[in-house]
């Protein structure tokens, strides 16, 4: 062995002896790790989570100097746990201020929705007492009329509605079917009471039982028209009456007296009132 | 004849000794945060789940390795501790997400049908990251 092959030998073992450890995989790992952190919301968001997880890196680095590769592999794993930990309380962080902002529109939008409902009940509740009072004004005026008229009319609640019964001899002269003066009088308060009704009704005029039959019912049906024709002059509204034609029984009873067999009746029956809906009482009458 | 008995006795008492035991504050903080990540529901989120076991078979790991290194098993603690604290981190993460998907479902159902009577859910993470 020649003195230069020794000289090398020596040279190499003691380079060997002081080789200085400048990273490992997992300390690589760890760098790239902490670098993509400080990119995400880590940063923005747990920036003292992300700093403390620095340390451990810097921990790690500081390994290197011990020359132990499994030493700085163990404090590289740890500081890529805490840079992990620190990246997820970041988008913890995130995500709990996104849900405070959708709580937030939320409430809004609850409240907004709870402001537009309440202001439509209240108009609601506005519109309502006013068809209450409208209700109620009308009812009175009908109450009214219904009295005028009965203090010279017979007026019956049947199933089949309010039921005005005139004879015939307080409207026409006997086998005729012209008004007479008195009977337009009688029947400007029916137009009256009809109108507060606003409810629909019908003319049905009865004919008298004594004389022809088919007469008598020609003769009713005229009177009936005559009837319906003068009460919608009177202010009735046309669609609001009709004229039924008689017929050949009569559709109820009469009084037993020779002035309804003489010259029949008229009956005027307006429709019952429907149940209402809303909160108002009825008064128990048409 | 005397100094040669005092010396077998040392290098007798020095075989029986073995390793020293984990550190007990170390393998203390490892197992609290273990438990920590438990109750916070680790369990239940399954990346979290997946930490949280590695934590537990790093304690496990260290026991075995202590009496040939123990070094390297007080090391293997604060391993495992790192890994129950991300652990808790995800599961956090998780009930943060659910509490953010529940929220737009509730405004989404809001403005769709609005139920204006219905009662405000309340918080469970609420900010709660460490």
């Amino acid at each position: 062995m020649t003195r230069t092959t020794l000289l090398l030998l020596l040279g190499a073992t003691l380079s060997a002896g002081c080789a200085h450890l400048t990273s490992t995989d997992r300390l690589d790992e760890a760098r790239v790790a902490y670098e993509k952190a400080q990119q995400g919301p880590a940063a923005a968001s747990s920036p003292a989570d992300l700093a403390t997880a620095k340390k451990f890196l810097d921990v790690a680095e500081k390994g290197l100097e011990t020359g132990d590769p499994r030493l700085v592999d163990d404090r590289a794993t740890i500081a890529i746990l805490k840079i992990q930990a620190a990246e997820a309380l970041g988008r913890t962080h995130e995500l709990a201020a996104e849900r405070d902002r959708t709580l937030q529109a939320l409430a809004a939008t609850r409240q907004q929705l709870l402001d537009e409902a309440q202001q439509k009940l209240a108009l609601t509740r506005v519109e309502l007492e006013k068809e209450k009072v409208a209700r109620d004004a009308a009812e009175a005026r009908l109450g009214e009329a219904r009295a005028v008229l009965a203090r010279e009319t017979e007026i019956r609640d049947l199933s089949e509605g309010t039921v005005i019964t005139l004879p015939g001899g307080q409207l026409f002269h006997q086998g005729r079917a012209d008004l007479l003066p008195s009977g337009r009088d009688r029947l400007s308060r029916v137009a009256d009471f009809l109108k507060s009704a606003s409810r629909s009704a019908r003319v049905q005029a009865q004919p008298p039982s004594k004389g022809s039959r088919k007469a008598a019912l020609a003769l009713s049906g005229k009177r009936a028209e005559r009837v319906r024709d003068f009460l919608v002059g009177e202010g009735v509204t046309a669609r609001q009456i009709i004229a039924e034609p008689p017929t050949r029984t009569p559709t109820r009873t009469f009084p037993d007296s020779p002035e309804y067999a003489a010259n029949g009746a008229v009956d005027i029956v307006l429709e019952p009132a429907r149940a209402r809906t809303g909160g108002a009482t009825s008064p128990g009458r048409p | 004849m005397r100094r040669w008995a005092a010396g077998a006795l040392v290098a007798f008492g020095c075989a029986c000794a073995g390793a020293p035991p984990l550190p007990a504050d170390r393998l203390a903080q490892a197992e609290a945060e273990v438990r920590a990540a438990q109750e916070i529901g680790a369990e239940r989120a399954p990346q979290a789940k997946v930490h949280l076991q590695a934590a537990r078979d790093t304690i496990t790991n260290a026991r075995e390795t202590n009496t040939d290194d123990p070094e390297g098993a007080a090391r293997k603690l604060e391993i495992a501790r790192a890994q129950a604290e991300l652990a808790n981190a995800l599961a956090r993460e998780q009930l943060a997400r659910t509490e953010a998907e529940q929220a737009h479902a509730r405004l989404d159902a809001l403005r769709s049908g609005p139920d204006v009577l219905a009662p405000e859910p309340t918080r469970n993470a609420g900010g709660t990251a460490r």
